[in-house]
């Protein structure tokens, strides 16, 4: 496994492979480009479910599961939902290992009340096939759908205020976790910023309590995301799970995976451009073009339909802190790449897929917020890109939603977007408004639909990037689309650059960020 | 700073797109800063003994008499001195050049008496020679070309067999093209091929290559610019040799043949040979007199000005013409 590193680009340099939405493309990128690469993906463990028997065994901090069971206890599971991992991994999902591992303790123990819950938070339902594709046909047939079922944001008399944090913040979570005797969270960390008080502090909480976080001040102040300790939205969440791990025992399983978030034959598009055998070449070429040819409807199936290869590089259990140091470690090992210094602009190549539109459309709010939200965060340190600088991103951007899944996006985008894009100011103005709308409250109780106020936090999630940067552009992306967000769209990287002249000069300094498979950038 | 080299196209991978990054015959071209994280290639020789058939052989000697010999006396003003001695060999022999220029292995075969061409291989540096399979195929059936591992790994046995086989071996000890025309440090591949198979060394002095196709160019300067072939008298290895020896009196005998060609046999046998001299113009000329030379080496002598002197037009050697 050879570790990450940053390339600069000189005559030899290949054209780079840049995601773009539904299709990628090759870019020539001007010499002296610096180009990010993610470590190369960690084998995983030879033996997933000894590693899950050792975790739950011996636990970090904490005695083993089988020690905290007892008959007649309330016994709830909860698990992160299909936003990660991204893509899908392939079957048996380790969550499914580890609920049957958890479940199997609990039956032999003699436990009988036992609920399994989605934590989707303000996220959207969870269908039975996806459930049962996370949790596994045994799980899903035993328990579906009385005692395994999506956690409700919005049903009150399900909801339990647990108290205020030292900053005031209400904690308000699903009722029947927080009664039970033992709540045991089983969580996928994909990236840095998964995890630890996470998962249980969001995953099972109300808008009430969330509101404290998830709001444009805490995120512009959240530098990275990818950093715990200097993110004020985790801060705020780790006062929270602190108070709910005094009030009820939490016995956290987090798995990290590695850096194969696409199957073998798509192998070009994890391997180093210059690595490329003929037969990637020809595969980079015929799917391309493939893409180009199909049906809207078709290509978006098929990016839909991938699978990844992610293999499991860590199990840890028991307290959620002692644990997460430990995923952590797992995670940084995977995906932390040293780079010196930052740069005038960042490019980043948005692929299709973000966590809110599995089996959906990626529309121009989950673009911006899977640019400037996730991509612009993923370092430690400092930004990649200078402060007042500029960020070009590849993507479509098509005026397209989901009217199943993004309700309330289609009017945050027609109505709020067209009034301000400023987060405080629609923050300040609108977002009461859509919190408590009983038609999308309604849609994200009984259909497929995110909740009224995700539009929000999604604009939020971009906050920081927005307050940093100078210049925003899209390379590709539909012109009336970018105007509504405030942003500027080019034809080509040159015609981007020529834009972004007036921000950054005519010569500036460049980093490309090439992800996915995922790198966390440690900017020294 | 970044700087943009060209126009980007439409979204895509287009055949233009891929044509740039296509590896034609498999040779990888790797960026400079991404060698250090390059995996290591597993070990594979080309063979290269079909080149060697009465067939290839056959065609070699006409390509190298009819087409290749016309080229490089059309493109250059060639002079050879010494070779008239080569004949007398009884047995194969390895023949040791300085390298500054891809001109320097066909210019030393065109060099050689066609008896002895014939049965000559010049060993190529298989990460670059043998790469790709269009050039490993041409230049092992213009030139005779073998394999050699110049980065470590397994020493091939090809060169042993073909010396026990009767057929001469000619080596560029330094390993790499000058990158200034000075002759570098040589490696001792040949000193021990000449030890372990009991085989004269021949030193050849090439002059002249390095001004006339620099590294970077692919085709010689026009002018017919000067270059000398200047073949030594055999070093017989001797008993007690060992591989630092050998290889040191092969330098020697190397940069003398230069320091002859730029002055006179008799200047350059009674001044100390210098073993970093340059190729082009050796050290006891231009640079004569300037810190570290001559006999400390040329390290200490700034870039440009052992550049200059390699390139430094030669006198013409032949009679000055009346109009002059």
């Amino acid at each position: 496994m050879r570790p990450g590193f940053v390339l600069d680009v000189d005559e030899r340099t290949p054209p780079l492979l840049v995601h773009q939405g539904e299709g990628f493309r090759l870019e020539k990128f001007p010499l002296g480009t610096r180009v990010v690469y993610p470590p190369e993906s960690l084998p995983g463990l030879p033996d997933v479910d000894g590693a899950i028997d050792h975790a739950l065994e011996s636990p970090e901090n904490s005695e083993p599961l089988r020690a905290l069971m007892r008959p007649g206890m309330k016994l709830t599971i909860a698990f992160d939902d299909l936003s990660i991992p991204l893509p899908q991994m392939r079957r048996p999902d380790v969550r499914q290992r580890i609920i049957e591992k958890v479940l199997t303790i609990a039956a032999d123990v003699g436990v009988d009340d036992v609920k399994i819950i989605v934590a989707n938070a303000l996220h959207r339902r969870m269908t039975g096939a996806e459930i049962e594709r996370i949790v596994g046909e045994r799980v899903f047939r035993s328990f579906w759908p009385n005692d395994l079922y999506n956690h409700d944001a919005e049903d009150r008399d399900n909801l339990l205020h647990m108290g205020l944090t030292e900053a005031g913040e209400d904690v308000e979570i699903n009722r029947r976790a927080a009664e039970s005797d033992l709540i045991v969270y089983v969580n996928v960390n994909l990236v840095a910023m998964d995890g630890g008080h996470k998962s249980v502090a969001i995953g099972l909480a109300s808008y009430n309590s969330l509101r404290h976080h998830h709001n444009s001040h805490t995120m512009v102040h959240s530098r990275s995301f990818m950093d715990h300790t200097k993110s004020a939205m985790h801060s705020s969440t780790w006062r929270m799970g602190r108070l709910l791990a005094d009030q009820v025992k939490i016995f956290t399983v987090e798995t990290t995976l590695n850096n194969s978030p696409f199957p073998e034959k798509y192998a070009f598009l994890t391997k180093r451009e210059w690595e490329w055998s003929l037969k990637d070449q020809a595969s980079a070429y015929g799917m391309s073009r493939a893409v180009a040819a199909m049906p809207k409807q078709a290509r978006r199936k098929l990016f839909q339909s991938v699978v990844a290869d992610y293999a499991v590089t860590g199990v840890h259990a028991g307290e959620t802190e002692a644990v997460h140091v430990k995923t952590l470690e797992n995670v940084h090992r995977q995906q932390l790449v040293e780079v010196q210094g930052q740069s005038d602009v960042l490019v980043v190549g948005l692929p299709y897929l973000s966590p809110y539109n599995v089996n959906s459309v990626l529309n121009p709010i989950l673009a911006m917020c899977l640019g400037l939200g996730y991509f612009f965060n993923m370092y430690r340190g400092r930004p990649l890109v200078r402060k007042g600088g500029a960020m070009i991103l590849y993507h479509p951007v098509t005026w397209e939603f989901s009217q199943l899944h993004h309700p309330s996006y289609v009017d945050f985008f027609e109505e709020v977007l067209a009034e301000s894009t400023d987060p405080a100011t629609i923050e300040a103005t609108f977002e009461k408004q859509y919190a408590t709308d009983p038609w999308y409250t309604h849609l994200y109780r009984t259909s497929h639909a995110y909740h009224g106020v995700h539009p929000f936090y999604m604009w939020y999630w971009g906050s920081h990037g927005l307050d940093h940067l100078g210049d925003v552009i899209w390379v590709g992306g539909d012109r009336r689309t970018c105007a509504r967000m405030g942003f500027r769209s080019a034809s080509t990287l040159a015609d981007a650059l020529e834009m972004a002249s007036g921000t950054v000069g005519t010569s500036p300094s460049m980093t490309y960020l090439h992800s996915p498979p995922h790198a966390i950038a440690d900017v020294r | 700073m970044a700087r943009l080299s060209g126009s980007t196209g439409p979204g895509g991978v287009g055949l233009r797109d891929v044509a740039q990054g296509w590896r034609w015959g498999g040779r990888t071209l790797v960026p400079g800063s991404a060698e250090p994280h390059r995996v290591p290639s597993p070990p594979r020789e080309f063979t290269t003994s079909w080149a060697r058939t009465p067939a290839a052989r056959a065609t070699r000697s006409a390509a190298q008499a009819y087409a290749l010999a016309p080229l490089m006396r059309s493109q250059l003003s060639m002079s050879v001195y010494g070779a008239e001695a080569l004949t007398e060999l009884p047995g194969p022999a390895v023949f040791v050049a300085n390298h500054s220029s891809h001109l320097d292995a066909p210019l030393l075969l065109c060099a050689l008496p066609p008896s002895l061409r014939e049965r000559t291989a010049v060993t190529a540096a298989a990460d670059y020679f043998f790469g790709s399979m269009w050039r490993a195929v041409s230049t092992a059936l213009v030139f005779g070309t073998v394999p050699i591992e110049r980065r470590g790994g397994a020493p091939s046995t090809t060169p042993v067999d073909l010396l026990a086989d009767g057929w001469n071996l000619v080596i560029f000890p330094e390993g790499t093209r000058s990158a200034d025309g000075m002759v570098g440090r040589f490696r001792f591949g040949a000193a021990q091929l000449a030890l372990t198979q009991g085989v004269p060394i021949i030193p050849v002095g090439i002059r002249g290559s390095y001004a006339a196709m620099p590294r970077g160019r692919s085709w010689p300067k026009p002018g017919r610019p000067p270059v000398t072939i200047r073949f030594g008298r055999p070093l017989q290895p001797r008993p007690g040799d060992d591989l630092r020896e050998l290889t040191g009196r092969t330098s020697d005998a190397v940069s003398r043949l230069l320091d002859e060609d730029a002055t006179t046999w008799w200047d350059s046998v009674r001044r100390p040979a210098d073993t970093s001299g340059a190729a082009g113009t050796p050290l006891s000329g231009t640079l004569e007199g300037l810190p570290g030379t001559p006999g400390t080496g040329a390290a200490g002598i700034a870039r440009w000005r052992r550049v200059w002197a390699a390139t430094e037009p030669a006198e013409p050697s032949g009679p000055r013409s009346p109009w002059d």
